[in-house]
C-alpha cells in the first residue's frame, strides 16, 4: 500500500483539466502515479434522442480546439447510416479540412503548450516558462507558431465558415464546393508556411541533445501502437485501415476495416477518472497498453507519402531499430506531421475534381448502425451511433484519441515520478516534468470526457493512510 | 487604412448571449478589416503589433445600459503575462510589443449592457450605442471592414 501520495493539481498548459497523484511507499520510493481527468461532459448521453442528421453539428463542440476531427468522424459515420459513398471531390475536401486541423492543432500544441518547455528548458521559473517568455526570448519562434496556427485556422474558415465549430461537413459530402479563389488563396500560403515548418524542425533537432534525460524517462516503454494507414502502407488521417504495431515494429493486425474496430480494442473504467481507458483485446488490461497520434502514425507507416515529410520521417526512424518509443518524441512527430499536411493540401488542391460543382450525397436513412473512424490530431477518432426507425439516435459511443493513450500516460506520468520524485515535497523541476510528460501527448480532456471547470492541472502528494503531504497548484 | 492598418478595431463578445455581443456586433457591422472575435486569443497579437493604433470594443456589466466609455490601456507588465485561459487586452498589447517592437496606443471601449442571458438581439439601449459607435469608428482614420473570427 502507498505511504504517500504528491498531488499536483492543476497541470498546466494542457487542454482541458485534470490531477496527478503520485503515491509513495514506505521507503519514500514512487510506487504509483495517476493522471486524474476531472470534467465530464457526457455528449455520449445527450445525443441520445436527437436526430442523426444534427450529430456532426452537435459533435463539433465537444471540442474547441479539434472539432474538424469530431464533425468529419461524426459526417463519416452519418455516412454509414445514410448507406450511401460520397462523392470523390467531397472527399478530397474533407481531407482538406482534416489536413488544416492537424496543422493548427499540432501549432498549439508545439508551439503555444510545449515551446516554453523546449526554448526555455524544465527547470526555467513558471512565470516566465509560457508563451510570454517564448514571446521574449525568441520572438521569431513565437511569430512562426501564431502565423502557422492562424493559417489553419484561415483554411478551416475559408471552407467551413467559420475558425471554430465550422459546418459546411455534412451527412453525404459537404455542403458546398470549393471556390477557384479559395483553393488558389491556400496554395499561395502553403510556400511560407512550409518554410516555417522547415526552420523549427531544424531549430528543434539543434537542441534536442539538450533533453536527454527527458527522451530516455518521458514514457519510454515498450508497446504496442495503433492507428489508419493507405493501402499503400503509408500515413492516412481520413480514411484507410486499421494496423497495430509492436515496439519491435511487427506487424500485430493488418488490413482491417476501421469498423471493425470492437475486435481489437476495448474500454475500462477507472473509479479514479473521467477519461475511459482503452486497451488492445488480445493482450487484455492493462497489458494490452497502445499508443496513439503521431508518434503511432509514424510508427505504424511505410512513408508518408510527401516528399520532404519522407526525408524527415525517414530520419526520425533512424533514432531506433524497430518503433520510437520515447513519448518525448510526439514532439518531432507532430512536426513532420505538420510538414506532411501542408504538402499534402497541396497536392490534394492540384486534384483535377476540386472544383466539382458535386459534392454531396442525398438518401434517408438506409441503415441503423453506423461507425465513422478518422485520425484527430491527437490520434484515432471513433464515433459509433445507432438510430430507430425515425433516424432518432438511441445509442452513441464515442472513443477518443486521449483516451487510447490513458493507459500510456499513466505509466509515463509513473516513470517520470520515479525518476524525478524525491522524498515528501515535489519540487520544481519534478512537477515541471510530470506535467510535461503528460503534455507530450497533447491529451484533449474535454473530447475525452466526452467543460471547462475552474481548475487546470493539480499534483497532490498523499502518505500510506491517506494524508495529504504536500500539493502543488498553479493558477491558469 | 495602410497596408499595416492604421486603426485595428477588435469587437469582442459572444453574440449569442444578447448585450454581450455588443463589441462583436460593432465589428461585424464595420466589416474588415476589423476583427469580431468570441474572446481573445494570443493569435491576435499578430495583426496588432502591425497597427498603430488598437481599439478594443467590449460590453460591461455595471455601466448604465447604453453608455459608452473610453478607457486608453498600455501593456500588461511584461512578468505577468502568461497567456494561459485568459487572454486580456493589455496582455495582446505586451505580447504586440515583444513581436513588433513598439507599443501601438490602445484604447478599451466598454458599452454598457443590460442584458447577458441566452439570444441574439441587443436590448434598445446597447442598440443605439452600437450603431453611434460604428458611425464614428466609420469615420475616415477609424477602421473599415470586417474579417470574422469565431
Amino acid at each position: 500500500m502507498a505511504r504517500e501520495t504528491i498531488v499536483i493539481d492543476p497541470v498546466t498548459r494542457i487542454e482541458g483539466h485534470a490531477k496527478i497523484t503520485i503515491h509513495l511507499d514506505d521507503a519514500g520510493g514512487v510506487q504509483d502515479a495517476r493522471f486524474h481527468v476531472t470534467q465530464l461532459r457526457g455528449f455520449e448521453k445527450l445525443c441520445e434522442g436527437r436526430p442523426f442528421h444534427e450529430l456532426p453539428s452537435l459533435m463539433a463542440r465537444i471540442c474547441g480546439i479539434c472539432p474538424v476531427s469530431h464533425l468529419v468522424a461524426s459526417a463519416k459515420a452519418c455516412d454509414a447510416l445514410l448507406a450511401v459513398r460520397i462523392p470523390e471531390t467531397a472527399a478530397i475536401l474533407r481531407r482538406v479540412l482534416n489536413l488544416a486541423q492537424l496543422v493548427q492543432s499540432h501549432a498549439l500544441s508545439f508551439f503555444h503548450l510545449s515551446s516554453p518547455d523546449l526554448l526555455l528548458g524544465l527547470d526555467a521559473p513558471p512565470e516566465r516558462r509560457n508563451l510570454a517568455g517564448v514571446l521574449a526570448a525568441n520572438p521569431q519562434l513565437a511569430r512562426d507558431g501564431i502565423r502557422l496556427r492562424q493559417f489553419g485556422q484561415q483554411v478551416i474558415e475559408w471552407l467551413g465558415g467559420k475558425r471554430v465549430h465550422p459546418g459546411w461537413v455534412v451527412p453525404g459530402g459537404v455542403n458546398a464546393p470549393l471556390a477557384r479563389e479559395t483553393r488558389d488563396r491556400i496554395l499561395a500560403a502553403i510556400p511560407a508556411m512550409l518554410d516555417i515548418a522547415d526552420r523549427t524542425l531544424a531549430w528543434f533537432k539543434s537542441i534536442l541533445e539538450g533533453f536527454g534525460e527527458e527522451v530516455r524517462t518521458f514514457a519510454n516503454f515498450p508497446s504496442l501502437f495503433l492507428g489508419l494507414v493507405d493501402d499503400q502502407g503509408g500515413l492516412e488521417h481520413y480514411d484507410g485501415r486499421l494496423r497495430v504495431v509492436d515496439a519491435a515494429g511487427h506487424v500485430r493486425v493488418d488490413g482491417l476495416a476501421p469498423e471493425r474496430y470492437v475486435e481489437v480494442i476495448a474500454e475500462a473504467r477507472e473509479s479514479w477518472s473521467y477519461l475511459k481507458s482503452t486497451y488492445f483485446v488480445a493482450d487484455g488490461y492493462p497489458e494490452g497498453l497502445y499508443r496513439v497520434g503521431p508518434l503511432a502514425r509514424l510508427n505504424l507507416v511505410e512513408r508518408c507519402g510527401t516528399p520532404r515529410a519522407d526525408q524527415e520521417w525517414a530520419e526520425f526512424r533512424l533514432l531506433e531499430r524497430g518503433a520510437v518509443l520515447s513519448s518525448f518524441h510526439y514532439h518531432w512527430a507532430r512536426l513532420i506531421e505538420i510538414v506532411y499536411g501542408l504538402e499534402r493540401i497541396a497536392q490534394l488542391l492540384h486534384h483535377p475534381e476540386v472544383l466539382s460543382p458535386r459534392v454531396r450525397a442525398t438518401a434517408a436513412p438506409n441503415a441503423r448502425e453506423g461507425i465513422g473512424v478518422a485520425e484527430a490530431p491527437r490520434g484515432l477518432l471513433i464515433h459509433h451511433y445507432r438510430i430507430d426507425d425515425d433516424g432518432l439516435v438511441v445509442w452513441v459511443n464515442l472513443i477518443i484519441a486521449t483516451g487510447h493513450n490513458a493507459l500510456a500516460m499513466n505509466r509515463g506520468l509513473l516513470q517520470v515520478a520515479r525518476r524525478f520524485v524525491h522524498g515528501s515535497r515535489l519540487g520544481d523541476g519534478a512537477l515541471n516534468r510530470c506535467e510535461a510528460v503528460i503534455r507530450a501527448f497533447d491529451p484533449c480532456l474535454s473530447c475525452s470526457t466526452h467543460a471547462l471547470g475552474e481548475m487546470p492541472l493539480a499534483v497532490e502528494l498523499y502518505d500510506a493512510r491517506g494524508t495529504l503531504l504536500d500539493a502543488r497548484r498553479r493558477e491558469p | 487604412m495602410n497596408g499595416a492598418q492604421d486603426t485595428l478595431i477588435v469587437g469582442i463578445g459572444n453574440p449569442l448571449r444578447e448585450d454581450d455581443g455588443a463589441g462583436f456586433a460593432v465589428a461585424s457591422r464595420l466589416g474588415p478589416p476589423a476583427l469580431a472575435v468570441v474572446q481573445l486569443t494570443p493569435e491576435l497579437a499578430e495583426p496588432i503589433s502591425r497597427a498603430s493604433r488598437v481599439v478594443f470594443v467590449d460590453a460591461h456589466r455595471g455601466t448604465p445600459p447604453g453608455q459608452v466609455h473610453w478607457e486608453p490601456i498600455g501593456p500588461a507588465a511584461p512578468g505577468a503575462l502568461a497567456f494561459s485561459h485568459r487572454v486580456t487586452p493589455a496582455d495582446l498589447l505586451a505580447a504586440a510589443t515583444l513581436l513588433g517592437g513598439r507599443t501601438p496606443a490602445a484604447w478599451l471601449v466598454a458599452i454598457g449592457g443590460a442584458r447577458f442571458g441566452w439570444g441574439e438581439a441587443l436590448s434598445p439601449a446597447v442598440e443605439a450605442a452600437v450603431a453611434g459607435l460604428v458611425e464614428r469608428l466609420r469615420a475616415p482614420g477609424e477602421g473599415k471592414r470586417c474579417t470574422t473570427l469565431r
